[in-house]
């Protein structure tokens, strides 16, 4: 490197501290942010959104029911939940085979949540040469009130973060009232200060390490990939031989390729790699160096791009396509598991019986000779609307059941247990156990909505 | 791609905190925590959308006084420390299997 060119890479350094250094400004930071504070706002206001009178959007762990909008789910339709996981794993496959790890750069609760830390930690401790400073530097009043603020807003935003997360589980007006009188269950402080301190670790202090070192998906993507697939690359054919030159040089000018070894794109990495090495597992294709690189090409006046988003067949020069085979499975399952997943919701019964034989007695024998057996029977109503039923009980001839009421008004998404004793003359029925079946029924002799089995003991003698 | 060019690695000092790279025994604390956090919750929900906590207390002969929430939490707590325990042990064996062979040494 002969002096001329020491002195302009020199003066180069000296902007770019000044400018860049880790603080990216571009199209695809912005898009980031924007994606970062869109979802962060969901996530943050979703729990307080009402809808008919309850929260729109709450898996209700101590009641046992989930409710999503118009939608409520009970233990018993785990498949529905379970086929909405798998259902979101696929399209994190298909957008994988497609784009790449555009759920990392831009949707994943890590690199969202590392976001926020990042700028609360920019507007106390200043850009990232600053922050170097002050690390290395002496305690000074200044440092201290530095950290401290920042510290406090990291805590602050945590704890926000740990009690939202609670409100999705527990009616969050009820806990923030608890919130405000100090009146919190043990497990709710617990799960509350466990979230935040996870969120505060996470996103506060390991940020992209998890990434590197902790994330599966990061690992097994890659299985995903192919020549098609979105990746960020740098573009070594029009790059290299990389080397430092006087502004307003062309690379063709001296021999050499566009990339003038700013060093920028390792600096603003996030996960501290050179992408110019070559696609590595690593990179979370942020698109940081992206904006970097190209912002120096445009001080360069040079054509944005060295750094892009493109494919393996696109560096090669040979077209990109977006259907092929692996996508065109990947959809075709996806539109299959939407399709029964509609088709099963609409078919779900509106309410379901359930029965739980009394534990501590098979049957009793009545002082008249007939023989009684005491059942809990669970109804449970899916629907949003309140209903109506009475119970029935069939299977042996002369049984007979009485609950109390007789007529049970079952309120919107419930579930209530009902005593339901059922009665058979003593020889009604050989000794032994037997099916009986247990129906709900529209009150006013409507339809049969919902049937369950259930055993009938006949003593012995 | 270009392995004989020099390249400039940028020195540790100027990475940031989160830029750096980990030690073995961080790597490996690390691939035992979170992964069997992630399996733990996982079978945390399928465990309990089956069984309710609540019954389960009632089916006890000596009830102990616990709501459903708690039977969530040490569900959860107990999920964690069994797949922390396997996943530990994967990582003890993967990273002594060396140890006792020399001649088979691709250990970093
Ligand atoms: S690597 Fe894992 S943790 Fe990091 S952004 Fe991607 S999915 Fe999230
Ligand atoms: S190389 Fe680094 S900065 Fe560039 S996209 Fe990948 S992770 Fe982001």
């Amino acid at each position: 490197m002969n002096d001329q060119a020491a002195t302009a890479n020199g003066s180069l350094y000296a902007r770019q501290e000044k400018i860049y250094a880790r603080e990216v400004q571009g199209r695809f930071t912005r898009l980031r942010r924007t994606a970062a504070w869109t979802l962060l706002g969901i996530y943050y206001l979703l729990p307080w959104i009402p809808w008919h009178g309850r929260q729109a959007v709450l898996f209700d762990l101590p009641a046992r029911q989930f409710h999503l909008f118009g939608l409520t789910l009970f233990p018993q339709d785990f498949f529905f939940l379970s086929w909405l996981l798998i259902m979101a794993a696929l399209l994190l496959f298909l957008s994988t085979a497609v784009a790449g790890r555009v759920w990392c750069g831009y949707a994943c609760p890590q690199t969202v949540w590392t976001e926020a830390f990042v700028w609360m930690e920019r507007i106390t401790e200043g850009s990232h040469t600053k922050r170097r400073r002050l690390d290395k530097g002496p305690w000074t009043r200044e440092k201290i009130l530095r950290k401290t603020a920042k510290r406090v807003l990291w805590i602050l935003f945590a704890a926000w973060t740990g009690f939202t997360f609670v409100g999705y589980f527990t009616p969050i007006h009820d806990l923030g009232a608890r919130l405000l009188s100090f009146d919190l269950g043990p497990w709710e402080t617990f799960w509350i200060a466990f979230y935040g301190l996870a969120t505060y670790g996470n996103a506060g202090h390991l940020r992209e390490q998890v990434c590197k070192y902790m994330c599966p998906y990061a690992r097994f993507q890659s299985a995903m990939f192919d020549r098609d697939t979105l990746i960020v690359s740098y573009d070594a054919k029009r790059g290299e031989p990389r080397g430092s030159r006087k502004r307003g040089l062309r690379g063709a000018d001296v021999g050499l390729g566009d990339c003038i070894d700013c060093n920028i794109c390792v600096q603003v990495c996030p996960t501290g790699i050179d992408i110019r090495d070559g696609l590595q597992y690593e990179c979370i294709t942020c698109a940081a160096c992206i904006d970097a690189c190209d912002s120096v090409m445009d001080k360069m006046g040079y054509p944005r791009g060295l750094i892009r988003y493109t494919t393996q067949h696109a560096l090669e020069g040979k077209p990109t396509r977006i259907l092929r085979p692996r996508t065109i499975v990947y959809a075709g399952l996806l539109l299959l598991l939407f399709a029964t997943f509609l088709y099963a919701l609409a078919q779900r019964a509106p309410l379901t019986v359930d029965v739980i034989r009394d534990r501590n007695a098979l049957y009793r024998e009545l002082p008249g000779g007939d023989i009684e057996t005491v059942y809990t029977v669970k109804l449970l109503n899916k629907r949003e609307q309140p209903v109506r039923v009475v119970l029935e009980v069939a299977g042996l001839p002369g049984l007979r059941l009485s609950t109390d009421p007789p007529q049970i008004e079952l309120p919107p998404a419930s579930v209530m247990p009902i005593v339901a004793r059922v009665r058979l003359p003593a020889n009604a029925a050989p000794p032994g156990g037997h099916d009986i079946e247990f129906r709900a029924r529209l009150a006013g002799g409507g339809e049969v909505v919902a049937r369950q089995t259930a055993r009938f003991i006949m003593p012995l003698d | 791609m270009d392995a004989g060019e020099p390249q400039r690695v940028p020195q540790e000092d100027d990475r940031l905190p989160e830029q750096r790279r980990w030690s073995r025994r961080a790597q490996a604390v690390a691939a035992v925590v979170w992964p069997s956090f992630l399996a733990a919750a996982l079978a945390t929900m399928l465990f309990f959308a089956f069984v309710d906590p609540g019954e389960m207390e009632e089916a006890m002969t000596h009830p102990l006084e616990f709501n459903r929430m708690t039977g969530y939490g040490v569900g959860f707590f107990f999920f964690w420390l069994i797949a922390l325990v396997s996943s530990a042990v994967s990582v003890y064996l993967l990273r002594t299997a060396h140890r006792n062979s020399r001649s088979n040494g691709d250990r970093d």
